[in-house]
C-alpha cells in the first residue's frame, strides 16, 4: 500500500514539476519579448501553387513596437525582396520593380508564399493562441542541443491557417531552433531553422526604411 | 436652382470615398496656354477608378475629360500586376486611348502599354505624356538573371518611328552599372548606353548616358524628402523635375516651345 502511495505520489510531483507547452513558450516568448533581436531562418516553405522551395531568411524584430523585418535571399523569386510587419500595416518591398507595396496589417498578402509569413511574428504568441491544443512536452536533442520539442494542434484549421505546428526550443536558453507548420492533410507548409540567432540593437528607423527611390503602391 | 444644386452634390459624392484629388495647372508653348487640371483617384479594392478633367485656355475648345479604370491582380511567385485602361476626349472631338498591362512574374517584369491619339499631341490632353500622333506601343521589360545581373529592354514603336533598347545591369556591393546598346529608327542608327546607381549620402542617385544616335543625359536623385531627375539631350531638349511631399513640379523646353507643370495631391482618406 505504501508502495502505492509513493509511486502515486512520485507520479503526481512529476505531472506537477513538469513544465507544460505553454509554459515552455512563455519562456521561450519572454526571450523574444526582451529586447531587440535578429536571426538567420533557413528551411522549406510552401509556393502557391502547393510545391516546397527552399527560404533562406533574415528576421529583424523590435518587439517593444511589434515591428518585425524579414529578408529574403532564397527563394529565388523573392531574393532581395523584404517585408516589414507593423501592427498596422504591411510594407512589401520588391526589388525586381523597385516597388514598395503596402497593406492594411488585417489584409497583407505576401506574394510567393502560400503560407502568411506574418504569422511567423507571432511564434510568441503561440502559447496562449485559443483553439490550439497542446501535447506533453518532449525532451529531445536537436542537432545535439538539448530541446523541447512542442506540438500543437489546431481545433479549426481554417482559421488557424494550418493543422498542426512543431516547435523545437532549447532547453537551457529557451531559444527558438526549428519552426515547422503543417496542413490538415499533414503536408509541410513551413519549415525554419532558427539560425544565428542573437540580441541586436535596432530602432524603428533601421527596420521601417526603403530606398529612397522606391515607387510607392498603397493597397487599402 | 435647387435641381442644380443636388446635381453638383450627387456628382461629388464619389469625391467622399476618393483616396486623393490631384489639382494641377498646366501651361505650354509656343505662346501661353494654361491648363487647370483635376484627377479624382478611387481606389476600392483592387479596382481603382480615376476621373481627370482638363481646362484649356485660351482657347477652351481643346479642353478635355478622361475616365480610368485599372484593376491589381496577384499571383504567382512574387507576382503581382496591374491591367487598365483610359480615354480622354476633347470638346473638339480629339481623342486619346490607351491600354496598359503590367505583371511582375517571379523574376521577370513586364510593361505593356499601347494607344492611339487623334488630332491632338497627347500632351494636350494630359500633361506630360510624350508627343507621338496615332497608335503606339511600348513594351519594358526586366529579367533577373541572377542576384548581381539583370537584363532590362526597351521597345517602343509609333507612326514614323521607333526604338529598341537592351542593357545589362550588374550589382557591385550596393553600386549598379549599366551597359546597353539601342537604335532608333532603323539598325543603322544605333547608340550606346552607360549607367551607374549608387547611395548617397542616405538618397539614391542614378546616371545615364546615351551616345549615338541618341544623345542624352539623364540624371535622378532620391531621398526620404525629395526626388528629382533632370535629361538633357542634343537635338536641344532639357527636362527637369522635382517632387516633394505632395507636390511636383516638371518642366520641358525644346525646340518647339515648352510645357511647365505644377501640381498638388491632396489626400481624402478618412474624409
Amino acid at each position: 500500500m505504501n508502495k502505492r502511495m509513493a509511486a502515486a505520489l512520485v507520479v503526481f510531483l512529476s505531472l506537477a514539476l513538469a513544465q507544460s507547452a505553454q509554459q515552455i513558450l512563455q519562456e521561450s516568448s519572454r526571450l523574444l519579448s526582451s529586447g531587440p533581436w535578429r536571426a538567420r531562418l533557413v528551411g522549406k516553405i510552401v509556393g502557391p501553387g502547393g510545391e516546397l522551395q527552399e527560404a533562406d531568411m533574415t528576421v529583424k524584430s523590435l518587439p517593444s513596437l511589434k515591428i518585425t523585418r524579414i529578408e529574403f535571399s532564397k527563394p529565388d523569386a523573392l531574393a532581395d525582396n523584404y517585408l516589414v510587419i507593423t501592427p498596422e500595416k504591411v510594407y512589401n518591398y520588391l526589388f525586381l520593380t523597385n516597388q514598395v507595396v503596402v497593406y492594411p496589417r488585417a489584409k497583407a498578402r505576401i506574394e510567393g508564399l502560400g503560407f502568411d509569413l506574418s504569422r511567423m511574428g507571432e511564434l510568441n504568441t503561440l502559447a496562449e493562441r485559443k483553439g490550439l491544443k497542446w501535447q506533453r512536452p518532449l525532451a529531445v536533442s536537436y542537432d545535439g542541443v538539448a530541446a523541447w520539442k512542442l506540438v500543437g494542434v489546431a481545433n479549426d484549421p481554417q482559421e488557424s491557417g494550418f493543422g498542426r505546428v512543431e516547435v523545437y526550443l532549447g532547453r537551457h536558453d529557451s531559444r527558438p531552433l526549428r519552426t515547422a507548420f503543417f496542413s490538415t492533410a499533414d503536408k509541410l507548409l513551413l519549415r525554419l531553422s532558427w539560425r544565428e540567432f542573437h540580441k541586436a540593437k535596432f530602432n524603428e528607423d533601421d527596420l521601417v526604411s526603403f530606398p529612397a527611390d522606391a515607387e510607392w503602391i498603397k493597397k487599402n | 436652382m435647387k435641381k442644380l444644386w443636388f446635381a453638383i452634390l450627387l456628382s461629388l459624392a464619389p469625391a467622399a470615398a476618393a483616396q486623393s484629388l490631384e489639382f494641377g495647372v498646366w501651361a505650354g508653348g509656343p505662346g501661353l496656354s494654361v491648363g487647370p487640371t483635376v484627377n479624382l483617384n478611387l481606389p476600392s479594392g483592387d479596382w481603382t477608378f480615376d476621373a481627370y478633367l482638363r481646362a484649356y485656355l485660351p482657347d477652351s475648345a481643346e479642353s478635355s475629360f478622361g475616365l480610368g479604370v485599372k484593376r491589381a491582380f496577384e499571383a504567382g511567385p512574387a507576382g503581382r500586376g496591374e491591367l487598365g485602361a483610359r480615354g480622354f476626349i476633347g470638346m473638339d472631338a480629339h481623342y486619346w486611348l490607351e491600354a496598359m498591362g503590367t505583371a511582375v512574374l517571379g523574376q521577370a517584369a513586364l510593361e505593356l502599354r499601347g494607344g492611339y491619339t487623334y488630332n491632338r499631341t497627347p500632351s494636350h490632353f494630359w500633361p506630360l505624356q510624350g508627343e507621338t500622333i496615332g497608335p503606339y506601343l511600348r513594351l519594358d521589360g526586366k529579367f533577373r538573371l541572377s542576384r548581381k545581373l539583370t537584363l532590362r529592354s526597351l521597345g517602343y514603336f509609333y507612326r514614323g518611328g521607333g526604338q529598341l533598347e537592351a542593357a545589362l545591369s550588374w550589382r557591385v556591393k550596393s553600386d549598379t552599372y549599366t551597359l546597353g546598346v539601342g537604335g532608333v529608327d532603323r539598325a543603322s542608327n544605333a547608340y550606346a548606353l552607360l549607367g551607374y546607381k549608387a547611395p548617397y549620402a542616405g538618397a539614391v542617385v542614378e546616371g545615364q548616358i546615351r551616345l549615338g544616335a541618341l544623345n542624352e543625359f539623364r540624371l535622378k536623385y532620391a531621398d526620404r524628402s525629395y526626388k528629382a531627375h533632370l535629361t538633357l539631350a542634343y537635338p536641344a531638349r532639357a527636362q527637369v523635375g522635382v517632387a516633394w511631399d505632395a507636390w511636383a513640379l516638371d518642366a520641358e523646353v525644346d525646340g518647339g516651345g515648352y510645357e511647365f507643370y505644377l501640381r498638388y495631391k491632396m489626400p481624402l482618406e478618412g474624409l
